[in-house]
């Protein structure tokens, strides 16, 4: 860098008489092009509308400081402009001290040091929700400052497919929010901006790209006639744990027919009760998730998780409840349903299930289940078996309750009765762990009383 | 439950009326709170209608009359000594720290002292050092006080009447700002706010703010700002030091994720301080940035407006750090 | 000679006061053996020398009237009636001290004999008294109040501070000066300025009245004389008695360092215990053998209960967290 020339400082500007600081979306010039007075020449965000910024004069856009992303006080100098005609700069990208985020940070790093330290930086809650979800913090990419990992990064990784770009390779956090939108695996993400780091322009062509690549799935290509509709963050979740969970857990199966008169009977007894002393609407999910909390204590094993390590025991009963919506199918979880009276069990699985239809749910609603209850009764099905909801080791399917004959003092009655298929993971459980957790809940199903002994 | 507008000096004012009416043995002592009313009319009227064995004007003798209040507290009655401006409780500092909260201890428990010394705090008014400072920190550092810091005319009275009641040494801190600019409803029925409860002034999920006396105030106000902006903020008011409501300050930076302490102390080894400790034992794995602090500057508080202002904790000030607590952490 | 029937005082009460004094005496003495021995914990600052003041005034109060003592204050304590039993437990830090141990010597208290506690500040229990003396006068019943501090205190704000509210409001506070003449280390007329307390406390308002403090019998007038007056609701007055401490400021302190040998034998000379007895026996209340058995009867019961002390327990730790807050 020739310091002989006279540079011209590019600061951010004042955009408005309030304004103290912008964020720096990009530049739109790249060092060493020519730039003319009045062509835009970078992008800030203030307040969250992204305006285009010119360039004041004639020059050689040499030196950028600003990077994508950060943010900056006005008047803070954001890279260099040399005069027109001056030799064409190194094209080493310095990140120097002079450019100053708010607050005083520390700075951003040079290309060397972009190396990820050897043990990531990451907030507890991030750590904590790592643990939990089973991510590597390692692959990890943070969006808090200096690279800190934060909880939503982590989220982000859980349910998203793209893989980070390997640590070495900085991307810019818009970058990433908008791989992780779109889906995009950044390892496949050339990077164009300063020291090869992955920029938003990056990312919006590799998406281009990939909509136009084959399936990651290996399936066989479509029918030219359909029409390709790309996969939301949530169904691609789904689809992958799912798959990943049905060959990897030995799944097997039991069921067992409940005689269900008591249960209607219980239900209609405190169905009004229940309305106007809580307010609350009593379902026959709310008694199965009352009953069913209360007896897993008993068999805790089918609360139990494989691990290569061993088998991970819980002792708190969450119970995840499968609701479906129009986004998809959503788990959020009842804590310690064990503990819970039957109206706040109505009561918060009504507000679990509408938060979920609304999109509303947060990680804490969705998090740490250890068994799962699916009820397809409202929408006919008789019996159906559930894949297991991963790392779970069970998960109960009900099915609809109908008036059915069967024999009782061997005389042909009717009854309405209802199925219930228990799928386990075999590696956790065994058919007569299984079975006798299934039958004591028939038991107490058809006699609640019983699980008052 | 009907309920009237006060002033935080009406409120307080109103508190000192109904226990000297409730309990004989309560007596007040302070500089120009008799006939004068008291110099931010706290006790105003109070002289004429209890007289001058129950209200007493006090020669300026802090370390006197706080240590007569101890001895008064020990055989019996209820004094309560004013401190004017909460600067000059240093000149009674033996008498409280090494008398009043150790009496009891050092006796094996053979006597209780029960003294409620009420004291300003707060500056913002071009006093100068000296009449500017909030010293609540200080004593919630010495074993055997109890200290009170209420942020509104409800929690004051409330609060106050509780310290009335307290067989313990209380110290019981007044914001002069808020005196007569902060306005608040106040019951006409009793009530009483015991000590060691927190209240959430304002409920949020984004981050929380934890603010102390007249900073709950400027913390309202920007969490109103805050939320033109989208980020929704919790602000709680501890109320008191010691006892502390812990546990409500824990749960919420669970729920958030974020903690911004806001107080009129200066900064090194003050409230903030602490508070940021409990949080951090409490919360450790639920935090997801670093927990700030907005405290005064550690230089002694100026005189000139401009510079005065620089130091207290304002709006702004408060803003930034929350945008501190929340950067980078939400998907936009 | 005197016979009884010219005493200025009733036989009793100068009985008494001498049990008292020997009580103060033995006690005291029996604490440095107690320190050297390492019976007990931290240090002691002990009286002897001093008895005659502290007995003196109390002979002159009620039960009900209310002292504040000092750092050395085991004087001031048994003349209020405090017993050597819970004292030496106290000194020794066990559990069936005064304060459950957690006062020590130089904080010792009951509040039910009216001992407001020792007090480990110099001039700490001057607030304290004046308040007494407020709630007395608030209550009516003629009760008083008095604060002993030495020779130290006399230049502590606190006193001007207290004796300036105690004038304005005419408190029933006697103010009790023991004048040993060393402050810590050094003679108290080179630390204070002017005549001396008793002149202040004429300057403020108060009468100050200064008197032979290894005469029991004189302090027991004068201050008798300054009590009543108070209880009428004359208000406050000071009594500045001199007198000498035999031992240092500390135990650890031979108080040899500055003071001559000649200064301490002519003090001996003038001991309060000794000029006691010779006036009870010259008087005829006491024959030397009542003497020898008084001594040998108090000397007796110190030492039980010094090893009844050691053998007391401690409290145990999980009080330690207990009697913070009522």
């Amino acid at each position: 860098m020739n310091a002989i020339q006279p540079k011209s400082e590019i600061v951010m500007p004042r955009m408005g008489l309030t304004m103290e600081s912008g964020r720096f979306i990009k530049w739109l010039k790249q060092v060493g092009d020519t730039v003319r007075s009045g062509e835009p020449l970078f992008e800030i965000e203030t307040d969250k509308s992204v305006v285009e910024v010119e360039a004041l004069e004639d020059g050689i856009l040499s030196q950028i400081l600003a990077q994508d992303g950060e943010t900056y006080v006005v008047g803070a100098v954001l890279g260099y402009l040399s005069p027109p005609g001056s030799a064409n700069p190194a094209q080493a990208a310095i990140h120097s001290e002079s450019s100053t985020p708010v607050q005083g940070q520390v700075q951003p790093s040079t290309a060397a040091s972009m190396a990820a330290p050897a043990k990531p930086k990451a907030s507890p809650a991030a750590r904590r929700l790592a643990r939990q979800l089973g991510v590597d913090l390692a692959q990890v990419i943070g969006s808090g400052p200096q690279g800190r990992i934060v909880a939503w990064n982590v989220q982000t990784a859980a349910q998203s497919i793209s893989q980070p770009a390997p640590a070495s390779t900085r991307v810019s956090p818009v970058a990433q929010r908008l791989a992780a939108d779109l889906g995009v695996d950044l390892r496949q993400v050339k990077g164009s901006g300063p020291g090869g780091s992955i920029t938003r322009q990056d990312v919006e062509i590799a998406y281009q790209h990939q909509q136009a690549q084959v399936e990651p799935l290996s399936l066989p290509p479509p029918d030219t006639e359909g029409i390709i509709e790309p996969l939301s963050p949530v169904q691609r979740r789904m689809a992958e744990r799912m798959a990943q969970s049905f060959s990897s857990a030995p799944h097997f199966y039991l069921q067992a027919e409940v005689d269900a008169r008591n249960l209607v009977a219980l239900r209609q007894s405190l169905l009004q009760p229940l309305e106007s002393r809580y307010g609350v609407h009593l379902t026959f999910t709310d008694l199965l998730i009352y009953f069913t909390a209360r007896l897993l204590p008993r068999h805790p094993l089918l609360m139990a998780q494989w691990s290569e390590k061993g088998l991970v025991k819980f002792t708190h009963v969450h119970l995840g409840i499968a609701v479906d919506t129009e986004q998809g199918l959503f788990v959020p979880v009842l804590r310690e349903a064990d503990k819970l009276g039957l109206a706040e069990i109505s009561r918060q699985r009504a507000e679990l299930a509408e938060r979920a239809r609304q999109g509303k749910l947060l990680p804490r609603d969705y998090e740490q289940g250890v068994f799962t209850l699916t009820n397809l009764g409202a929408l006919r099905i008789d019996v159906f078996q559930a894949i297991l909801n991963p790392p779970q080791a069970a998960i109960l399917a009900v099915g609809r309750i109908k008036e059915r004959p069967m024999v009782e003092n061997h005389q042909v009655i009717s009854a309405p009765m209802f199925t219930l298929s228990l799928s386990a993971d075999h590696r956790v459980l065994d058919g007569g762990k299984a079975a006798r957790f299934l039958s004591e809940l028939v038991e107490w199903l058809e006699n609640p009383a019983l699980s008052m002994a | 439950m009907s309920t009237r507008e006060l002033t935080f000096a009406q409120a307080i004012r109103e508190a000192l009326d109904e226990e000297l009416a409730r309990d004989e043995k309560i007596v007040l002592f302070g500089e120009d709170i008799g006939a004068w009313g008291g110099v931010f009319r706290t006790t105003e009227g109070l002289y004429e209608k209890y007289g001058p064995e129950r209200v007493i004007d006090t020669p300026l003798s802090e370390e006197g009359y706080v240590g007569m209040a101890v001895g008064i507290a020990m055989t019996g009655m209820h004094p309560v000594p004013e401190i004017m401006f909460g600067d000059f409780i240093t000149l009674a500092m033996d008498q409280i720290v090494n008398q009043a909260a150790k009496m009891r201890y050092m006796t094996g428990g053979q006597v209780a002292v029960p003294i409620t010394i009420r004291a300003t705090m707060g500056g913002g008014r071009s006093s100068g050092a000296q009449h500017s400072q909030s010293w609540h920190a200080w004593f919630a550092h010495v074993p055997g006080l109890k200290v009170v810091v209420p942020s509104t005319p409800y929690d004051a009275k409330g609060l106050l009447k509780t310290a009335l009641r307290e067989p313990n040494p209380v110290l019981f801190f007044e914001d002069k700002v808020m005196y007569h600019k902060i306005k608040g409803p106040v019951p006409e029925e009793e009530y009483l706010i015991p000590f060691g409860v927190a209240d959430i002034k304002r409920e949020g999920s984004d981050v929380t703010i934890i603010a102390l006396s007249r900073m709950v105030h400027t913390a309202l106000a920007a969490a109103e700002q805050l939320a033109q902006e989208g980020i929704s903020a919790e602000v709680i008011d501890p109320r008191t030091l010691t006892p502390l409501d812990e546990e409500t300050l824990i749960q919420s930076v669970c729920k958030t994720g974020g903690a911004v302490i806001v107080d009129e102390g200066y900064q090194r080894f003050g409230v903030t301080a602490e508070l940021a400790a409990v949080i951090a034992k409490g919360a450790f794995d639920y935090l997801d940035a670093p927990i700030e602090r907005v405290a005064a500057m550690d230089v002694p508080i100026p005189f000139s407006p401009p510079l005065e202002f620089a130091t207290i904790p304002d709006e702004a000030r408060i803003i930034q750090a929350v945008h501190r607590v929340l950067e980078g952490r939400r998907p936009q | 000679m005197t016979d009884h029937k010219t005493l200025p005082i009733e036989p009793t009460l100068l009985i008494e006061m001498y049990r008292r004094m020997l009580t103060i005496r033995f006690f005291e003495e029996a604490v440095f053996e107690v320190y050297r021995k390492g019976w007990m914990p931290g240090l002691a600052h002990l009286s002897d020398g001093q008895e005659a003041t502290p007995v003196g005034v109390c002979m002159a109060l009620r039960p009900d009237d209310t002292i504040t003592s000092t750092h050395r204050g085991h004087g001031h304590i048994i003349a209020k009636g405090g017993q050597v039993e819970p004292m030496m437990a106290e000194v020794m830090g066990k559990v069936t001290g005064y304060c459950r141990g957690k006062g020590g010597e130089m904080h010792i208290a009951d509040i039910s004999l009216g001992i407001l506690g020792a007090n480990g500040i110099v001039g700490g229990g001057l607030g304290i008294a004046a308040g007494s003396a407020f709630t007395a006068k608030r209550e009516g019943k003629g009760r008083v109040s008095v604060a002993f501090f030495g020779d130290g205190a006399v230049n502590q704000g606190l006193w001007y501070e207290t004796a300036n509210m105690a004038v304005l409001w005419k408190l029933p506070l006697i103010y009790v000066c023991e004048n040993n003449q060393y402050t810590e280390f050094t003679h108290w007329k080179k630390l204070t300025a002017g005549e001396g307390l008793a002149a202040r406390a004429q300057a403020m308002g108060m009468p100050g009245v200064e008197v032979d403090g290894n005469d029991v019998v004189a302090v027991y007038q004068a201050a008798r004389q300054l009590v009543e007056a108070a209880r009428r609701g004359e208000g406050p007055a000071t009594l500045v008695c001199h007198t000498i401490r035999y031992g240092g400021h500390h135990v650890g302190d031979p108080g040899t360092a500055y003071r001559t040998k000649e200064e301490m034998d002519e003090w001996r000379k003038k001991d309060s215990i000794q000029r006691c007895e010779r006036l009870l026996v010259e008087s005829g209340i006491f024959s030397p053998q009542d003497i020898e058995a008084t001594r040998s009867e108090i000397e007796a019961r110190i030492q039980n209960a010094v090893q009844q002390a050691r053998q007391d327990p401690f409290p145990p730790v999980e009080e330690v967290s207990e009697h913070v807050y009522a």
